[in-house]
């Protein structure tokens, strides 16, 4: 329900009132994580490159540590793209092979590629924290992994004409290798780098929307130019641009994917 | 048969008193109730009727003032309808003991100069009595409806006719109604909006295809907007017909909101919601009292709507309705014999047994007169409508109606008879300050005994019953303000209601530059004058001892009061410019900036309008100006962002203006402004409570202020560039 009916049906107080709302929800159910003390593991795949698989790893989970959930990125792509957005803010070396890498960010930390993934999670059992994975674009054992280890796999998707064949490509390949462990859990797509004054943007995300349904994680990331300037300075896009629509979009999606988490960290301490 | 454990509470009515022994007890008791209820209701008649007659000498007579006063004081503390009812009671007794008193005793029986101004005071008093008596009728219980859900299959809803008739208004008004009345939320298949355009226009036509909507047009133009609409009814089929004023825009929820009750009652003629303004009146614009003064025509659609709605007296209004085809054909279509066609037309609904609505869930917004002329020009109309169909169609006569309906549809014609007794009322203190008339034969000591309760209970009772959609004494502002100028048309039309024709309303203008209109204040200034002189007069008789004390302090006061409210008037006057003719409505919804280097802005509109807005950032960005953005405002449906250039900022602030829309990007517009399905619901909310004498302080200051501020623009001749016209609003292109 678009907020502006909810606000009109709340004023009117007439329980029984069924609004007919043709406006596409918005928002998707609000839980997305799964309600329960622990790690939750967001695999980051996508088939296609350039899609924004390592930008989203290192942003979302600066966007979620900002929240005050603990919140790694571990590089599976042999490319160590996640690194580079943490140049400037990680702390010099890490502490142990089998931590992450402190970044100077609260709550937020990394770990390059060729680490064990495993054992890094295992450091943070017991705790609760978002854990993302980035994963490399071609079908490999790494990409495997991730998708074994996952409880959400997200799926990044740039808003042009090619759309409807990367979903089809996705969903044949998650339905390959699909585990029993995530019977419950699909994969949620997002939308990334949009701008809304192509044409072919918004058809592409009708598409999209029509395709996805509710699993079309909303708000779309928008195109920045922020993004691209924060790489060359090696840190997230929110020390770059914090009063960006992309930060604010990122902080969007990790707040579907942290409020969880956050009651969770709650009953933890 | 029914089955026996089902809750006979659940069965319709009639199937319960079908039993013959059931529907004689329930015949019984509803003639035991109803007698019982003829027999309280005489005996309270007759206890008032005792109340009001009985003589008391000047003494006992005080106390009881002061008796009922304290008990209005007692009762005033308690909240709830029972106490409005019985502070209503008291008010009324006190009134007609006043009353009674006044024509029993005050009257000198000749034809002396004092005795026939006094008749004509006494005429103007029994005037407001009644119109405060018809008042607390039509407001005793105010209905408040709520929406009734639409059957749960879309598939049932029934067909709608949107029809927007226009005859001079410009496009660019039009344009967001017929834009917003297509984007209601309703099967597509079964809206169909028309653009009725009685000007014939090109660019009309045009705009109509382009948009895709259809564009009705006659040859003639016949009784004006009534004739209009029935032109349209005849090329036109659909079971139900919504009209807007062409200024008026539908939010998206309209018809679900409105349709309920329709469906729900098969002789429901038509559901009438409120007109709401998102600019401000005259009075408020010009006073500056927007946001903390109540609007003009909240009271009506506050207060008496829901009061009428209670006897089944709520009318039509012309604009922002649902009627039931079957009913207008009924009564062969909207009526064309007078120039309030709406309230005649619900008249003969009502006369033909047919039900009214009403709504109150603002549902629409329009554009508010932008000057004081218009707005005056605009109630002439409507009083002259009213005076016509007082005069054609007396609601008292004829058949079909009950008779709370005659009473309420008596005081909502009433009602704008008001200029001629509010003319008298701020002329009788000069009879005895200056020319030394005793208009009044009685004690002074007398008259503020029993005159002083009246005023003060049903000021009192009318603040409680208004609450907070009219404040106190800002009805004599309004009345004093249009007095004039009603008292004749209303006359006329009484002696000749066929003669005059329909004028169109004004709206969307822009004033440049702020100027006095000296014109349309004149009825005003001059009394002011009069009052003024009066006043003098009175205090230099005060001083030289040339009169009784006690009648000079009330002359006084009635002079002092006048002189308050009719400053008041002038203050209104006192045109402010118009800052843009699309005007800016406060909207917040997040925002994006996108610059042309790529980079994007976070933010919330702060105000919007149909050609630009303003933004607040999340942080500074670099901005200059002239610079070119785009605008993408996140409301609901798919984003689309709008070209815009940066017209200046401050801080964090920016404000833009938007750059040649296309159909379809205006349209995102109109939506974001103008259709989200809240966008009107907090029309009171702000509104506080008031206190009497404070309210009257306020005026009495707006007043003072205003006076200073037409002198100062009268100082300045070039202003006078601006034609300072009277009655007719002079056209500007907009």
């Amino acid at each position: 329900m678009a907020p502006d009916i909810d606000r009109l049906l709340r004023a009117l107080r007439v329980p029984d009132f069924e609004y007919r709302d043709p406006v596409v929800a918005r928002s998707p159910p609000a839980r997305v994580a799964a309600p329960r003390p622990g790690v939750l593991i967001v695999a980051i795949a996508s088939l296609l490159r350039g899609v924004g698989r390592t930008m989203l790893a290192a942003n979302l989970a600066s966007a979620v540590g900002r929240r005050g959930v603990p919140a790694v990125a571990i590089d599976l792509d042999p490319r160590d793209g996640v690194r580079l957005h943490f140049r400037a803010a990680s702390a010099a070396a890490a502490r142990a092979l089998d931590a992450p890498v402190q970044s100077t960010e609260r709550c937020v930390g990394y770990v390059p590629f060729g680490r064990d993934p495993a054992g890094v999670i295992e450091t943070l059992a017991g705790r609760s924290a978002v854990v993302f994975l980035d994963t490399p674009a071609e079908p490999s054992p790494q990409l495997e992994q991730a998708l074994a280890e996952a409880d959400e796999v997200l799926v990044p998707v740039r808003p042009d004409p090619s759309v409807a064949d990367a979903f089809r490509a996705t969903e044949a390949l998650l339905a390959r290798w699909r585990r029993p462990a995530w019977r419950r859990t699909r994969a949620r797509y997002l939308v990334n780098q949009l701008d809304a004054r192509r044409d072919a943007d918004r058809e592409a995300l009708a598409t999209l929307r029509a395709l996805a349904g509710s699993r079309l994680l909303w708000p779309a990331v928008q195109q920045d130019e922020a993004v691209r300037a924060a790489l060359a300075r090696g840190r997230c896009v929110h020390h770059e641009a914090p009063g960006s629509q992309v930060v604010a979009d990122l902080a969007a999606i990790a707040l579907q994917l942290a409020p969880a988490r956050a009651r969770a960290l709650k009953d933890d301490s | 048969m029914r089955p026996p454990e089902a809750p006979i509470r659940d069965a319709p009515r009639a199937a319960v008193i079908a039993h013959p022994a059931l529907r004689r007890r329930a015949r019984a008791r509803w003639t035991r109730g109803r007698l019982l209820a003829v027999a309280s209701g005489a005996f309270a008649i007759a206890c008032l009727g005792l109340f009001v007659v009985t003589p008391l000498d000047l003494r006992t007579q005080i106390a009881l003032a002061a008796g009922t006063l304290l008990l209005a004081l007692l009762l005033g503390r308690r909240r709830g309808r029972a106490a409005t009812l019985a502070l209503v009671l008291v008010s009324v007794a006190v009134t007609g003991r006043y009353l009674y008193w006044r024509i029993s005793t005050t009257l000198a029986a000749d034809w002396s100069i004092d005795a026939v101004l006094g008749g004509v005071l006494l005429a103007a008093e029994i005037y407001s009595c009644a119109m405060l008596l018809l008042a607390y009728y039509q407001s005793a219980a105010p209905l408040r409806r709520r929406p009734v859900p639409l059957p749960p299959d879309p598939s049932r809803w029934p067909s709608v006719d949107v029809f927007i008739p226009t005859y001079n208004e410009p496009l660019s008004i039009v344009r967001a109604t017929v834009l917003a009345a297509a984007a209601m939320d309703w099967p597509k298949d079964r809206l169909r909006v028309h653009l009725l355009d009685d000007g014939r226009r090109d660019s009309f036509r045009a705009f109509a295809a382009e948009a895709g909507v259809g564009y009705v047009t006659r040859r003639d133009n016949a009784h004006a907007k009534a004739g209009n609409l029935n032109h349209a009814l005849a090329v036109t089929d659909a079971q139900f017909v919504a009209i807007f004023d062409c200024d008026h825009v539908p939010v998206r929820s309209f018809l679900q909101v409105a349709m309920g009750w329709l469906l729900r009652d098969a002789r429901l003629a038509l559901v009438q919601t409120p007109h709401h303004f998102y600019s401000p009146d005259p009075y408020s614009r010009n006073l500056g009292t927007a946001g903390r003064v109540p609007a003009e025509n909240e009271l009506f659609y506050g207060v008496i709507q829901p009061g009428l709605d209670t006897w089944n007296a709520s009318f039509f209004c012309g604009s922002c309705a649902v009627l039931r085809r079957s009913a207008l054909e009924d009564v062969g279509g909207i009526a064309v014999e007078t120039v309030t066609e709406d309230a005649h037309t619900a008249l003969r609904m009502h006369r033909r047994g047919w039900r009214t609505a009403y709504l109150g869930v603002p549902q629409a917004a329009g554009l508010e007169t932008e000057t004081l002329a218009a707005h005056v020009g605009q109630r002439i109309r409507w009083a002259r409508g009213m005076a016509q169909i007082f005069r054609v169609d007396n609601p008292l006569l004829g058949r079909g109606l009950g008779l709370s309906q005659r009473l309420c549809y008596l005081g909502a014609m009433l009602h704008f008879f008001s200029g001629i007794p509010r003319l008298i009322f701020l002329a009788a203190p000069v009879a005895y300050l200056v020319f030394g008339r005793h208009v009044f034969n009685a004690l002074p000591l007398a008259a503020v005994a029993y005159g002083l309760p009246h005023l003060i209970h049903s000021t009192a009772c009318n603040a409680r019953i208004h609450g907070r959609h009219r404040h106190s004494f800002w009805s004599e502002v309004y009345e004093t303000c249009l007095a004039w100028y009603v008292a004749v048309p209303t006359t006329v039309a009484l002696l000749a209601p066929r003669a005059g024709r329909f004028n169109v309303t004004t709206k969307g203008g822009r004033i440049g530059a702020p100027f006095f209109d000296a014109g349309i204040a004149r009825p005003a200034l001059l009394l002011a004058a009069t009052n003024l002189a009066a006043l003098l007069a009175g205090v230099w008789k005060l001083v030289s001892g040339g009169g009784e004390v006690d009648s000079l302090a009330i002359n006084l006061t009635w002079a002092l009061h006048n002189l308050v409210i009719l400053s008041a008037a002038i203050a209104v006057a006192c045109e402010r410019p118009q800052a843009r003719e699309s005007q800016r409505v406060p909207v917040r919804v997040p925002a994006m900036l996108r610059f042309a280097d790529g980079r994007t802005a976070r933010g919330e509109t702060v105000d919007l309008a149909r050609d630009g807005a303003s933004i607040a950032l999340g942080s500074a960005a670099p901005l200059s100006r002239q610079q070119r953005v785009w605008v993408s405002i996140f409301s609901f449906g798919e984003e689309r962002p709008l070209p815009a250039a940066v017209l200046g900022y401050e801080g964090s602030s920016v404000r833009v203006r938007f750059l040649g829309l296309t159909l379809e990007e205006e349209t995102h517009l109109v939506r974001v402004l103008f259709s989200r399905a809240d966008a009107w619901i907090g029309w009171t909310r702000g509104h506080r409570r008031e206190h009497p004498l404070r309210t009257l302080a306020a005026i009495a200051r707006h007043g003072a202020v205003g006076i200073g501020r037409a002198l100062a623009l009268s100082w300045r001749p070039p202003l006078a560039l601006l034609p300072p016209r009277a009655i007719r609003p002079v056209r500007r292109a907009s």
